[in-house]
């Protein structure tokens, strides 16, 4: 996908509905997600989430890459103004994990290798990714500060220092560096498969997946597994606090209807369910990011961003 | 953590070249359908027969689903992209009036370069697994060509719901010519040039001590009718049979077989344009499993005729007729080659007990102008020739009432014997289990063997009926 035509994309929209703030989009399939930046801009991806895009308002939108999975899984981090992220220039070159500077927009590379997946921060703001034999620890300077064996394709720095993965036979796994201990996660049906895990901001929770659609949420100090209504692609709210995930509906070919729900946590127990936005004919959500002050910004079926200040009240009782 | 470096060391040595199957559908989402076989189930089928023929080249394979679950479209790239699986390939089998038939292979518009290479090594694999229309590489925006993060592809190997020359969906469900087997090893063999490795042989499971070959010379093979052995290269162990005068020629092949066990059949021909595309093939076990093979096409290898439980001992065995053939239409006899796979299940060794719930009979048979039929009432009829094709059937009637009722209600009851078709029989008890009906066959349909299914649910039953005009 050309860049020239990422921006015809910005510059083509702006439509305001009732509903929503503020909307763009382009062609078919434009964009496949958006997400919140420190700074109220937007994180673009495209189709395969392939590239990474910011786009600042009006009619500026900088290219920060155009590797292949650059876009699945980024890592933003709020006080290093950063975001990195793992690409391939092509699938079966090394990966490049990358820090983009959001102020001084420069872009370093700190790491190269094999099926090295996407890249998260620790609670010291340290990237980790592994390349599934080892986890490594990378200053966002480039610096290495560690390095163990083991990993997954996607790997959570948790609390205490403690990481979270679901390896490729669908089993989530609680691993402790510091007595090398090892747990699986028992969830109630021995048979489960678990995949697609995010971590709250503070480390203290887990959310994954579950084929069949349910979302399991994993305490990490108690070490108790609750099932959430079901839904897909969860991420956590910190205030009230929370998972705000989409529950899509599909007809084996295609998106058929999608709706937002907030699930509000308290001492790990769900203190109640909302019904935050449903899809209509012509809005097939897919995509969701939310921050506070900024509101909620969906990406629909068709490529899409559409921003909607006002849920905030939503989400609170 | 040391369980954890183990596995995950063992893992990355196998992951040299990987890729996630998708079996399309599932669950409560049925897909397409034709009036023998779901999509779900064929793509399931074809998943596992490609899973074989890429473990057998060393790839590492993953699948979305292995059992009959729904799973969304998101949970399916979700699984794909957190994996971290390198090469993506969703199987579908497609539907649109009943009349088309093809086969055609997609690739997302504004894909890499990898996905388009990786769809256009896989379909020409895919038009000689079935040998229909080639409807082509074609591009789309499908969610999960979309929202996957590797090269992927979605095929579409045929049209399920064809009726208009034969049931394709019946071809599924017997895995005719190995049906199945084929499209499988078509995604391995596309995926295998793809990435540059050495493909898996097709349908050639090397011989082993628990294999056991009857060879058309050997004392378990018997024929009656008129064969003559074949000169050309190519058949097993140097020669064959054949015979290209429609009569009442027959094969069979009767192992020894050492133990009660679930068998792989596979059964060896010398092809050729010629031979005939719809060779009456019984496989008699514990079941009586009866297909049409194609003896057209590739040859001089084995073919897969499925997995068939046995008891130990000379009581089953492989048969093979020509009455089927087209007079002049060639059919060979050769080979056949049984592998033991597994033991048989504990219900195959409870006392034998007549079946409670699916039984069909008729009467006479054979026939030469209607034969009644008996089946349990509230199942689907269908009757089918020996090539799939569906020449007759009877909607579900789950709850006729009385005879005189139903006939009031039903235009399907019929007095006497009037017309063509298949009808409630009008002297015959409809009890609560069972229901009794009349097939008297269209004008244009010739003498042979014909099939009577009773589906209920998801159980079905096949009789084997013979008409003679």
């Amino acid at each position: 996908m050309e860049v020239k035509m990422k921006r015809y994309a910005v510059l083509f929209v702006i439509l305001t509905f009732a509903a929503f703030a503020w909307e763009f989009g382009g062609p078919e399939g434009d964009w496949l997600s958006a997400t919140w930046l420190p700074r109220g801009e937007l994180l673009l991806t495209g189709p395969n989430y392939r590239g990474l895009f910011i786009y600042y308002g009006e009619d500026r939108l900088d290219t920060v890459t155009l590797d292949w999975k650059a876009g699945y899984r980024p890592a933003i981090h709020d006080w290093h103004v950063v975001l990195v992220f793992t690409g391939y220039e092509d699938f079966d070159s090394p990966g490049r994990v990358q820090v983009y500077d959001l102020l001084y927009l420069t872009l370093d590379e700190i790491y190269s290798g094999q099926k090295v997946g996407p890249p998260v921060f620790n609670e010291n703001g340290h990237v980790v990714f592994s390349d599934e034999n080892y986890v490594f620890v990378y200053s966002h300077r480039g610096y290495m500060v560690d390095v163990f064996l083991g990993g997954a394709n996607v790997i959570l720095p948790i609390a205490d220092g403690d990481y979270f993965f679901c390896d490729r036979a669908g089993i989530a796994y609680h691993y402790e560096p510091l007595t090398d201990k090892q747990e699986a996660i028992a969830l109630t049906d021995g048979g489960r498969f678990t995949f697609s895990p995010v971590a709250s901001r503070d480390g203290k929770y887990v959310a994954f997946e579950d084929i069949g659609g349910a979302v399991f949420l994993y305490d990490v100090f108690s070490r108790k597994v609750t099932e959430l209504p079901k839904g897909d692609r969860p991420i956590f709210i910190d205030e009230p606090f929370g998972v705000l995930q989409l529950q899509l509906e599909d007809d084996g070919e295609d998106i058929t209807s999608s709706k937002i729900i907030f699930v509000a946590i308290e001492d790990g127990e769900i203190a109640y369910v909302k019904d935050v936005l449903e899809s209509t004919w012509k809005y097939l959500i897919t995509h969701i990011d939310f921050r506070p002050g900024f509101g909620l910004l969906l990406t629909t079926r068709d490529g899409r961003i559409i921003h909607e200040r006002d849920y905030e009240e939503v989400l609170s009782k | 953590m040391k369980s954890l470096i183990i596995a995950l060391v063992l893992t990355s040595s196998l992951l040299a070249v990987n890729v996630i199957l998708d079996p399309g559908h599932g669950g409560s989402d049925a897909g397409a359908s034709g009036p023998s076989y779901l999509e779900k189930n064929a793509n399931l089928d074809v998943a596992f027969q490609a899973k074989s023929y890429l473990e057998a080249a060393s790839v590492t394979v993953g699948m979305t689903r292995s059992t009959d679950i729904t799973l969304s479209l998101a949970d399916r790239c979700a699984i794909a992209n957190s994996g971290g699986w390198e090469r993506f390939m969703s199987i579908h089998e497609n539907a649109y009036n009943t009349a088309v038939q093809g086969t055609e292979t997609f690739c997302y518009t504004s894909g890499s370069s990898n996905s388009f290479d990786l769809r256009n090594k896989v379909h020409p694999e895919l038009i000689w697994a079935h040998g229909y229309n080639d409807r082509g590489t074609k591009t789309a925006n499908y969610y999960v060509l979309v929202n996957t993060t590797m090269p992927a592809i979605l095929g579409e190997g045929t049209f399920i719901d064809y009726t208009a020359g034969w049931d394709e969906s019946w071809r599924y469900l017997t895995n005719w010519n190995d049906h199945k087997g084929r499209q499988g090893f078509a995604y391995a063999k596309g995926f295998c040039v793809h990435r540059g490795i050495t493909p898996p042989t097709y349908g050639s499971p090397p011989p082993t001590t628990d294999s056991i070959i009857v060879d058309n010379g050997d004392p378990e093979f018997t024929s009656g009718g008129s064969w003559t052995a074949g000169s050309y290269s190519g058949g097993w162990d140097g020669d064959y049979l054949f015979c290209n005068v429609t009569g009442s020629n027959w094969a069979r092949w009767s192992p020894n077989l050492p133990e009660d066990g679930e068998y792989d059949v596979y059964m060896w021909w010398l092809a050729g344009a010629n031979r005939c595309d719809s060779v009456f093939v019984r496989v008699f076990g514990l079941a009586n499993d009866s297909m049409a093979i194609s003896q057209k096409g590739t040859g001089s290898e084995w073919h897969y005729l499925g997995s068939h439980e046995f008891y130990s001992g000379t009581s089953g065995y492989v048969s093979l007729g020509d009455r089927t053939a087209v007079n002049g239409d060639v059919v060979i006899a050769d080979a056949v080659l049984w592998i033991y796979n597994a033991p048989l299940g504990a219900e195959d060794f409870a006392e034998p007990a007549k079946p409670a719930k699916m039984e069909i009979s008729a009467y006479p048979n054979p026939f030469n102008s209607a034969v009644s039929i008996t089946a349990p009432a509230g199942a689907e009829i269908e009757i089918f020739d020996v090539n799939g094709r569906r020449v007759a059937e009877l909607p579900r009637l789950a709850s006729l009432g009385t005879p005189s009722q139903a006939k009031g209600n039903s235009p399907l009851f019929k007095e006497g014997w009037p017309e063509a078709g298949v009808f409630l029989s009008e002297g015959a008890r409809l009890s609560p289990t069972a229901h009794s009906y009349v097939w008297r066959p269209e004008g244009n349909l010739g003498s042979g063997i014909y099939f009577v299914r009773a589906t209920m649910g998801v159980e079905s039953m096949t009789k084997r009926i013979v008409y003679l005009r």
